[in-house]
């Protein structure tokens, strides 16, 4: 049987748009609220059922979003498969960081990565700064998938989660047919095990 | 002979066919995996690899040593561990499936006083802990190279010990390079060990292997990366990056008296207060972070990391258990917070080789860790350390 395939997924955004609650919105049901005073949210793993029972893993990293450690997020989103990037909808400015953060993303993560963008605080509508029809078309023109989320109420979170883990899990199975299983290619006299036929030693020395 | 002793004969020989016949069955399932390499040809194959180790390092002396004590080996007394492997591979199947300890058989079987009165553990849980007798033993081939590597490794390299930071500065085209050039050579035994131990003990293990390579390498990094191979390395890594060595260890000095609020922490977790005398504060998970310096292997030093993020928890739960009515919300440490709490704690810490540390880490550590929570952590570290540089007193 095969194992569960793990996959790294990064949370993006500006200090206070929301990114620690959505994610622990999203692990909440894995946490046992009378056992748990503290709660370290920076990284969560989290299984997600795909269509076709499809079983996958997200790694999920937790992300300082002030800008006094905004050099630090490198360290962070190199060799993730997937970004969520998180503003607030009642905040122009942090929807702006966004398109610096895909921009950066662009040029500096792998090139696979996959991107969701989460409009967070949706419950507060009547504050929205960002129209989310704007937001929509920004994601599609970069090829990334939008949702309106709250992590007060849960609205979207379920679905933001399932969307990034929808979109790396197509690009590993891309990617897995593009490079079938790679030869050993560590010379001849190596050992594989493989079903081939067994050459027999002579004497065989065994119980 | 009586009846009762023709009686228990003739159920010894029935019992001893049953036996004869499970074997036989065992190997004829698993002769495939056995006989997937030539055994017989081990010795050779493992020559093979040494002398492409010997081109790599043309300067080392260990890869040198290994062809001389690989070309006068005697192989006869390595058919025991070898051929070991196959019965306890069959023992390990033909166990009963039911958990009852008291039940278990405990097999040992004694070797005679005359070849070092070496015991080969039967009843060992994984094929791990059988196989950790074999590499203490001075008659196993892979325990006697690993032997021959520290002893080599350690005396051609010893001399960088005597060499400090400070004098490193004169010698800086000398030992611009030494880490990488020690660390590679490490990483070539490392592999020529675990190429071995399928030669070795063959296809079986190469199975075992494929089935959990990280624990393998793991296990084989317990075996090489000791206590003077770590200090070698360690210490190569500090002189040929002297002066990243000495502003580190400036700051953390300049630093020394900083305080949570310092680092704009949020005051939930400001566990500092110099008015709360009974309290530790972060005292448990900066100890925790010293510990990095008394464990050699990668896996170890990841444990204690990943160790002092729970005492950084347990030590805010701890802090505040004595006020029920605290909003749970506002216990939630975010990425800004748990980054900034973990400079706190490196700069207490005090230790001044973290960056040799992590160095080490990230060469050996296998690359599966990265995604996980451990390499979440590690990141962390590493992140606090480039902010750490970036600080003013």
């Amino acid at each position: 049987m095969d194992s569960v395939k793990e996959f790294k997924i990064v949370t993006l955004g500006e200090g206070r748009v929301g990114k620690t609650s959505l994610t622990l919105k999203f692990a909440r049901n894995e946490f046992h609220d009378n056992e748990i005073s503290t709660v370290q949210a920076n990284f969560i793993q989290k299984d997600v059922q795909l269509d076709g029972g499809i079983q996958v893993r997200l790694n999920i990293w937790d992300t300082a979003g002030q800008e006094r450690f905004r050099a630090l997020a490198p360290n962070y989103y190199r060799q993730a498969n997937g970004a969520v990037i998180a503003y607030d909808i009642t905040d122009a400015g942090s929807f702006n960081k966004v398109k610096a953060w895909v921009k950066e993303l662009q040029s500096q993560a792998d090139k696979d990565i996959s991107i969701v963008i989460a409009g967070n605080k949706c419950d507060r509508e009547s504050e929205r700064q960002i129209s989310a029809q704007d937001a929509i078309d920004y994601a599609n023109s970069i090829n990334a998938a939008h949702f309106n989320s709250s992590a007060k109420s849960g609205k979207g979170v379920n679905e933001l989660y399932t969307e990034i883990a929808r979109r790396v899990y197509a690009v590993h199975q891309k990617n897995a047919k593009a490079n079938p299983q790679l030869s050993n290619s560590r010379g001849g006299r190596r050992v594989r095990v493989t079903n081939d036929e067994p050459q027999k030693p002579k004497n065989k020395n065994c119980c | 002979m009586g009846n009762s002793q023709k009686g228990t004969k003739s159920i010894k020989q029935e019992y001893l066919k049953l036996i004869e016949k499970k074997k036989r069955k065992y190997f004829k399932k698993n002769e495939a995996i056995i006989f997937a390499c030539d055994i017989r040809r081990w010795k050779e194959f493992v020559l093979e690899e040494i002398l492409d180790a010997l081109k790599l390092h043309p300067d080392a002396d260990w890869p040198k040593a290994l062809e001389k004590a690989c070309r006068s080996w005697k192989t006869v007394n390595d058919n025991k561990y070898r051929s070991n492997i196959v019965l306890f591979d069959y023992l390990q199947e033909s166990k009963p499936t039911s958990n009852n300890s008291c039940r278990m058989r405990r097999t040992i079987i004694k070797v005679p006083d005359h070849i070092d009165n070496e015991q080969i553990d039967f009843d060992a849980s994984s094929i791990f802990d059988f196989l950790n007798g074999h590499f203490d033993q001075s008659t196993h081939f892979i325990g006697n190279m690993i032997s021959i590597f520290h002893h080599t490794f350690y005396t051609k390299n010893s001399y960088i010990l005597s060499i400090t930071p400070e004098e490193s500065y004169q010698r800086l085209t000398q030992l611009l390079h030494i880490s990488e050039d020690l660390i590679k050579e490490t990483k070539t035994f490392i592999m020529i060990v675990l190429q071995t131990m399928i030669y070795y003990y063959g296809g079986l293990l190469a199975k075992k292997m494929q089935e959990n390579p990280s624990q393998m390498y793991d296990f084989i990094l317990e075996k090489i990366i000791n206590e003077e191979i770590h200090s070698l390395l360690l210490h190569a890594y500090k002189i040929s990056r002297p002066q990243d060595y000495l502003n580190y260890t400036l700051k953390l000095q300049s630093l020394e008296n900083i305080t949570c609020s310092d680092l704009q922490i949020d005051p939930m977790f400001c566990l500092d207060k110099p008015n709360n005398i009974h309290f530790n504060g972060y005292n448990y998970a900066i100890e925790k972070v010293r510990e990095i310096e008394m464990v050699f292997t990668p896996m170890k030093k990841l444990e204690i990391i990943g160790n002092t993020t729970d005492m950084i928890c347990g030590s805010v739960d701890e802090y505040w258990k004595d006020m029920p009515d605290i909003d749970q919300n506002k216990l939630v440490i975010d990425g800004d917070n748990f980054l900034s709490i973990y400079i706190y704690i490196v700069i207490k810490s005090g230790v001044r080789d973290l960056k040799g540390h992590i160095w080490l880490i990230t060469q050996l550590a296998r690359s599966s860790i990265q995604n996980g929570a451990m390499g979440y952590y590690l990141t962390t570290l590493e992140a606090c350390l480039i902010q750490v540089e970036t600080l003013n007193s």
